[in-house]
């Protein structure tokens, strides 16, 4: 089955834009992710368009309507919260099934405000219990506090930390910092839940082009194309509670571990994730379903800072769906532009945020032109570093960053390590932000940082072939 | 006759009881009438069954924010009933504060009419209270 690629993706801002309609908004969404490709609506063979609000109204073929009649089959996905994913997902099995090389995913979502749950008519909320979504989100909470004493401080930290990430996400709904006690003092929504730990409704629609390998070595796009390791979905196993509360862990943990074992990797390879935080409480509660730590250390990995940026394992670095907003049929293929921006638009991201960007979703070929090259009488072996990889710690400024300079201008591909983020994010940008380089934050006397750091390195190049140990721990004062 | 607020919710003639299965196969008690069973697939092994009035709380929320009209706070409780189903309903006779309500505290089951939110007459339902004796 052949290798499936994204090759061109975006988003929109996500907002409210009520005097747009769901078609448009897709359609502004898709002609980005086909600029973002360099290609036309015309390359496209099928369509995917993920919109739950309007399920029974042809979404993609109006959106065709609008930016081009080619006349290709266009499949209409309603999943709930997972109607983007799903579409996106969709695209990608009709490539590997070999029906198609080039299929457009487009996901939108117009919402309204308000709480999401039943519809109209008579209801039994109140009377038996809640059926919104922030109770039923509330409850997987309660139920973790239940079994490893979580408390309502360690639920609102996701908010205060994805509040956080949004101030670097020109893309966020909202982009402010909401300090712990603002977060814990805001109104209840359904406890442990306050209004700052709910996802925003907001309006967005994101698209990505996805191709096979053969297509993308055709058309040269390989350079910019990042390689699907694995997708699977799942539903729920049968859970003794879920009638009376639905169970989001047992799915999760399902999926999860199928999709490592697609991919070859285990939870402990990851080193940043994007998962699907619409409320607080199933952020906490995914880091253990996605196996990020082991069960009820949850709370801890958050207390710990290993989620925020900079962290192990950044989670939400885009600000999720807590600030980046949730319109649900668009957040599927969000998440993912965040975690696989093709080249072009990692280097347009901002440099703070791109400096902790860990690169192993890239997957990037090794450079082929790596090749040995005997130096003749005279010359240096470091005179000509072309297509070497060379990885230099505490390259963040002072004789480090100089050797990477160096470096660069010998033709060599650079990886700097820094344990300064702000540094080492300044250090990257100096560096003129070429494809050539790749900033890492690490702490040489971490064990589990250099190991970060190596597996870095060759998930971007490929290999290393050159190591300056250059940081160095000094005692305070000495330094 | 007066409607009942969800089909789980049986008058019996002025006795009212919470309609359940178990599955023949598996014991598996469900809310509600079915005819299969979720956890072991078993065809036609289910039989009905009228369920537990007592119980513990396995969780709780407390909703502060509701659909339009329907009154807050209460506490939307999930209770395992002690013939092994597991059902939402809301429990009072407790202050809707997280520190004075505990998990595992026995609750029993009581039947009464309320107008639901969106209607102009009362429906049978059903709530949660405090068993006698308990401690909360």
């Amino acid at each position: 089955m052949s290798d499936v690629y994204v090759v061109g993706i975006d988003m929109i801002r996500f907002g409210r834009y009520p005097d747009r309609t769901v078609p448009g908004l897709a359609a502004e969404a898709a002609l980005m992710a086909l600029d973002d490709a360099g290609l036309t609506i015309r390359d496209m063979q099928a369509l995917f368009c993920g919109n739950l609000g309007q399920a029974a109204g042809m979404v993609g073929q109006r959106m065709l309507a609008e930016i081009g009649q080619t006349g290709i089959p266009v499949t209409n996905v309603a999943n709930a919260c997972a109607t983007g994913a799903t579409a996106f997902r969709d695209a990608w099995m009709t490539i590997k099934a070999g029906v198609y090389d080039t299929v457009l995913a487009v996901g939108v979502e117009q919402m309204g405000k308000g709480l999401l749950g039943a519809g109209g008519g008579v209801s039994p909320e109140g009377l038996v219990g809640s059926y919104t979504m922030p109770a039923m989100f509330a409850h997987i909470g309660m139920e973790h506090s239940r079994k490893y004493g979580t408390t309502f401080a360690q639920f609102a930290k996701v908010s205060v930390k994805n509040h956080h990430h949004s101030t670097l996400n020109a893309k966020s709904m909202y982009r402010v910092e909401t300090p712990l006690e603002e977060v814990m003092g805001a109104e209840i929504i359904s406890y442990p839940n306050t209004k700052l730990m709910c996802s925003v409704n907001v309006d967005g629609s994101a698209a990505a082009v996805l191709m096979s390998e053969k297509k993308v070595r055709q058309l040269g796009l390989m350079d910019r194309a990042v390689r699907i390791r694995g997708s699977e979905m799942s539903s729920n196993l049968f859970a003794e509670r879920q009638a009376a509360m639905p169970d989001f862990s047992a799915a999760t943990r399902l999926a999860a571990t199928n999709a490592y074992e697609q991919a070859g990797i285990g939870p402990g390879d990851v080193n940043l994730v994007e998962l699907h935080d619409c409320f607080a409480t199933a952020e906490l509660v995914h880091y253990e379903n996605l196996g990020l730590c082991a069960d009820g250390e949850a709370g801890r990995l958050i207390d710990d800072g290993d989620t925020a940026l900079g962290g192990r394992v950044p989670v939400n670095v885009s600000s999720g769906l807590l600030s980046k907003g949730h319109p649900l049929g668009a957040t599927g293929i969000a998440n993912i532009y965040e975690i696989a921006p093709p080249p072009r638009q990692g280097r347009r991201a901002a440099g703070r945020r791109r400096a902790y960007r860990a690169d192993a979703c890239r997957r990037r070929r090794p450079g082929g032109r790596d090749r040995l090259r005997h130096p003749r009488p005279g010359e240096s072996v470091m005179d000509d570093l072309s297509g070497k990889v060379a990885v230099i710690t505490g390259g963040a400024s002072g004789i480090g960053f100089a050797l990477a300079r160096g470096a660069l201008q010998r033709g060599a591909k650079v990886v700097i390590s820094d344990i300064r983020a702000d540094a080492l994010a300044e250090a990257e940008a100096a560096l003129s932000g070429e494809d050539e380089v790749l900033a890492v934050r690490a702490d040489v006397a971490r064990y589990d940082d250099v190991a970060a750091l190596a597996d870095a390195a060759i998930a971007r190049f490929g290999t290393v072939n050159l190591l300056v140990n250059n940081a160095g721990v000094f005692a305070a004062g000495l330094a | 006759m007066t409607d009942s607020i969800l089909p789980y919710v049986k008058s019996g003639d002025g006795a009212p009881y919470l309609a359940g299965s178990r599955c023949g196969a598996c014991g598996q008690v469900f809310v509600g009438e079915r005819s299969t069973c979720a956890k072991c697939t078993a065809r036609d092994k289910m039989e009905p069954i009228h369920l537990a009035t007592t119980g513990r709380l396995y969780d709780f929320t407390i909703v502060h924010r509701s659909f339009p009209g329907v009154k807050t706070p209460f506490v939307d409780a999930i209770v395992d009933l002690d013939d092994g189903a597991h059902i939402k309903g809301t429990l009072i006779g407790v202050d809707p504060d997280p520190a004075r309500i505990a998990f595992d505290m026995p609750v029993r089951l009581e039947f009464r009419e309320a107008i639901p939110v969106g209607a102009d007459r009362p429906y049978l339902t059903y709530v949660f209270v405090p068993a006698e004796g308990a401690t909360a």
